[in-house]
């Protein structure tokens, strides 16, 4: 099958559509991967891993709920998730998705310690047009014109023939009669084929059109007397008129930007430009050297849907003559950067040193595959060489970003995933989902994702104090890729870079 | 004297009456396609979620096979050991011999089957519908009606070679294939004639455009007093047990979003009153000929097709402009009319209670004259239609092959 497209037409992230969600159903520790489908209506699948869970867990069930559904009676019954043969704690479902939109999947899980839900984000976009296999359309080709003779001749036969008694002969007149028949039948045949191919080629256009496209930006740098400003602005079209819909926060913040500097990734930058109209948003630019920078622009619409905006900039050096009239805006007390030379080791093993002295080292498994779910796991040793105690950083206790060298991927990961925590917010039940607790067990159900600071189970290694953070993933495309992870200590953001190389 | 006993075999098996296994296989392909239609349509109102084996799709795949193998059979039998009678009765194709219905039948069973790879491949491309109309739909809609074609073709001309003794089973069964095969056309242009757009002109349209063609043909080719009548009875008896049997089976939505509560199968639209303008059609087919033959002046169709137009777009609007206002109205909402019935994925609002002027987005009544100014196309429509099937329907008279 030729897809066409599918790196570059997915909604949150760039060149990621599946979703990884850590976080945990009611008392069961749960981490989820929900791979929509390329085309909507689509099967999504789903796998379900209950680590520790193994003889514990009765039953395990997924149902989809669009971000609009009534409360009661929206969506349809749970599907039930089975047990994958030669690994106890996997499960794994399909589901369909029926429309474009934000959903989330509730996950619930049943057995001995009682029942708890998970509610995981899932934006379902069009992502691409399937072309006819060449062997099917062939086959197809052969079956239409067998179709199309057959259909010529049944005219020919049943004027030539059909209306003579039982022994009379067919005369000349019969046959002639038969043969303009035939020629009628051939005119009218090809005149139809010709408007079904038309209307074949219509309704491949329309579905084309509705490919998802992220909303237009202009992203532009300009230095200002007091301070250099990233401005971004939403030139689509469409955002002035049907596609237009009010932003929700993701960790207090409208827009969370990375700036990547192309080609070294020797620059980053994770800023929260503020809306100063209904398509613009300012950041102040850090001093970071002149160059490229990938712009990549994390928003969460109203009803959920998170997309990721997307420009390139080329910010000049700052000359003293050109500073402009404008102001600069404050800058956020959250954003970060960093300027340096990533940990030249590739992959799992490699450590670098922070701004405060701290080391960052990445440990786990050694090798990185295409498509196989992996924790990127980092440990954090104080000067000292012991275990740091980290802070919350807007709500999480770490974030990352990687990036494929040559742009074509981009994800912002939290220990909780690469879900947003803006769509959980909107689309995450109001009221928690009614459970059925087992004997004696107090029923737990809610949202709690992994890296909260309010986990509720106070696993020691993921909340705030811990030395140790992970991110649950599986990178999309084999190549090279840069990993920046960001955690805070003594009030500061540290930001330390990796090489990463994904094997086929 | 070959000739002489292929005469007698030929007259023994017309006089009988009995309908032949091959008619009777073909007659149940009809049946099986059109009610696995309806079956499905239903199954995606109420339940959405489907698989190739739901009990709909396997419906519609036994009469695929039943027409293709029954048909195929005989045509083999026809072709290498088909007796003179047998052979006389079949028409000649790409080297082999069978009745011109079965090879119509036989197009039929290919269509679908062609459709089956055709469609599979369009989900996969451009996700599952959920419109009647696409590009494989068309081409599996095709093969059905190839397949009730093919049947109507077969009994008509069994009738056709009948004796007058047992004329009348071999008529209504033609009758009965004609009813499915309208019955067909209704359900291809259900999006369109739901009892919301019965005061909207492009139904009447529709409508004139396409069942006149099936009631005059058949009204002038059947061997019966009230031909178009006994056609428009099947058509509503069969959507009728539909409408009465489904909703007993309960069943809920497995697709999300849902938009209202269905606990039932959602039945299909209560049937279109063609009965009404059918009596009128018999009575004034009755005039112009005796049933199962041409007028002496064969100009007078011309006739016959105006002022049947004017029956038909008369006597057919008139009725559903006062029946959708029942429909409509609080006394359908019941188990016998099963009025105001939707599938789940219709958000429940006031346009289910008023008549749409197009679509369901454009609501409200349309002022009488505005709908006058649009709807009197229908009659020209109406008269086309109806010309045409009698041309069809002259041609079927002799039609014995």
């Amino acid at each position: 099958m030729v897809v066409a497209g599918l790196y570059l037409a997915t909604a949150g992230h760039v060149g990621s559509k599946n979703v990884f969600f850590a976080g945990d159903a009611g008392p069961y520790p749960v981490s989820v991967v929900v791979r929509p489908p390329d085309v909507v209506p689509g099967l999504a699948e789903i796998s379900i891993r209950v680590p520790g869970g193994t003889g514990e867990v009765e039953r395990v069930t997924v149902r989809p709920v669009r971000w609009d559904a009534a409360p009661e009676g929206g969506a349809p019954p749970p599907d039930r998730a089975l047990p994958v043969p030669g690994d106890p704690e996997l499960h794994s479902a399909e589901l369909w998705l029926m429309t474009v939109g934000a959903y989330r999947i509730e996950v619930t899980v049943e057995g001995s310690r009682g029942t708890g839900t998970a509610s995981v984000p899932v934006t379902s976009v069009m992502l691409a047009v399937r072309d006819l296999p060449p062997g099917l359309g062939a086959v197809l080709l052969v079956l239409a014109s067998l179709l199309l003779a057959g259909a010529v001749s049944i005219a020919g036969a049943a004027v030539r023939e059909s209306r003579l008694g039982p022994e009379e002969a067919i005369r000349r007149t019969h046959r002639r009669r038969g043969w303009i028949a035939m020629a009628g039948a051939a005119v009218l045949l090809t005149a139809a084929a010709w408007f079904g191919n038309a209307w074949w080629d219509a309704v491949d256009r329309g579905v084309r059109g509705g490919i998802f496209k992220r909303l237009a930006v202009d992203a532009e740098v300009t230095h200002e007397a007091d301070g250099s400003v990233l401005a971004i602005q939403i030139t689509d079209p469409s955002w002035r008129g049907w596609n237009w819909s009010p932003l929700v926060p993701d960790h207090g913040k409208l827009m969370h930007l990375f700036a990547v500097g192309a080609p070294g990734m020797e620059a980053f930058a994770h800023l929260h430009p503020a809306p100063t109209d209904a398509a613009t948003f300012r950041a102040r630019w850090p001093d970071l050297p002149p160059g490229e920078y990938r712009i990549y622009g994390d928003i969460v619409h109203e009803s959920g849907f998170a997309q990721t905006v997307v420009d390139t900039v080329w910010v000049d050096p700052a000359a003293p003559g050109d500073a402009g009239s404008g102001s600069t805006p404050e800058p956020d007390a959250d954003d970060s950067w960093w300027r340096g030379t990533p940990a030249p080791a590739a992959g799992p093993g490699a450590s670098t040193t922070l701004a405060d002295g701290s080391l960052l080292e990445w440990v786990g498994e050694p090798e990185l595959r295409v498509d196989e779910e992996t924790l990127l796991s980092f440990a954090v040793r104080d000067p000292a060489g012991d275990p740091a105690v980290l802070q919350p950083y807007m709500g999480m206790i770490s974030h990352a970003a990687l990036t494929r060298d040559d742009g074509s991927v981009f994800v912002h990961l939290h220990p909780a995933g690469t879900i947003s925590m803006g769509s959980l917010a909107v689309l995450a039940p109001r009221t928690p989902p009614a459970t059925d607790g087992g004997a004696g067990d107090a029923a737990e159900s809610g949202d709690a994702v992994r890296g909260l600071p309010s986990d509720p189970h106070g696993r020691a290694d993921h909340v705030a104090g811990a030395a140790e953070v992970e991110f649950p993933y599986a990178f999309p495309r084999p190549g090279e890729y840069t990993i920046w992870v960001q955690v805070k200590r003594d009030g500061n953001v540290l930001t330390g870079a990796f090489r990463a190389r994904v094997g086929d | 004297m070959p000739n002489a006993i292929q005469t007698s075999e030929h007259s023994r098996q017309g006089a009988t009456g009995r309908v032949p296994w091959h008619l009777g296989a073909v007659l149940f392909a009809s049946t099986s396609v059109i009610v696995g239609v309806i079956w499905d349509i239903s199954w995606h109102r109420t339940i959405g979620r489907d698989s190739f084996w739901t009990p709909a799709h396997l419906a519609i795949y036994a009469g695929g096979l039943a027409a293709g193998l029954s048909c195929g059979w005989l045509a083999l039998k026809t072709t290498f050991s088909g007796t003179g009678a047998e052979t006389g009765r079949s028409v000649r194709m790409w080297g082999f011999r069978a009745p011109l219905g079965a090879w119509v039948a036989i197009w039929g069973a290919i269509a679908m089957l062609t459709s089956a790879p055709f469609d599979d491949w369009w989900h996969n491309a451009y996700g599952l519908d959920v419109e009647i109309l696409s590009p494989p739909h068309v081409v599996l809609a095709l093969g059905i009606c190839a397949i009730q074609f093919g049947a109507l073709l077969m009994a008509l001309s069994w009738q056709n070679r009948a004796s007058p003794r047992a004329q009348r089973r071999l008529a209504l069964a033609y009758a009965y294939s004609a009813g499915l095969l309208l019955l067909t056309l209704a359900v291809l242009i259900m999006e369109y004639s739901m009892p919301n757009q019965w005061r909207g002109p492009a139904f009447h349209l529709i409508s004139a455009g396409l069942f006149p063609v099936v009631l005059f043909a058949v009204g002038r080719a059947a061997r019966l007093r009230w031909p178009a009548t006994w056609t428009a009875l099947v058509y509503m008896g069969v959507t009728l047990v539909m409408m009465w049997v489904l909703p007993l089976f309960p069943a809920e939505p497995l697709l999300a979003p849902i938009l209202r509560p269905v606990d039932s199968m959602v039945p299909p639209e209560f049937p279109l009153l063609l009965v009404a303008p059918a009596v009128a059609l018999d009575l004034l087919l009755r005039r112009a000929a005796e049933p199962g033959r041409a007028p002496a002046r064969a100009s007078a169709d011309w006739g016959v097709a105006a002022l049947g137009a004017v029956l038909f777009v008369g006597i057919f609007g008139v009725v559903h402009w006062h029946f959708g206002e029942f429909m409509l109205s609080e006394a359908a909402r019941n188990y016998v009319f099963q009025g105001d019935t939707w599938g789940y994925f219709r958000r429940p609002g006031p346009w289910q209670h008023e008549f749409w002027q197009g679509d369901r987005f454009m609501r409200g009544d349309l002022p009488e004259s505005d709908f006058l100014s649009r709807a009197w196309w229908a009659l020209p429509i109406g008269f086309l239609s109806a010309r045409v099937g009698l041309w069809v329907g002259n041609w079927m008279l002799a039609v014995r092959r």
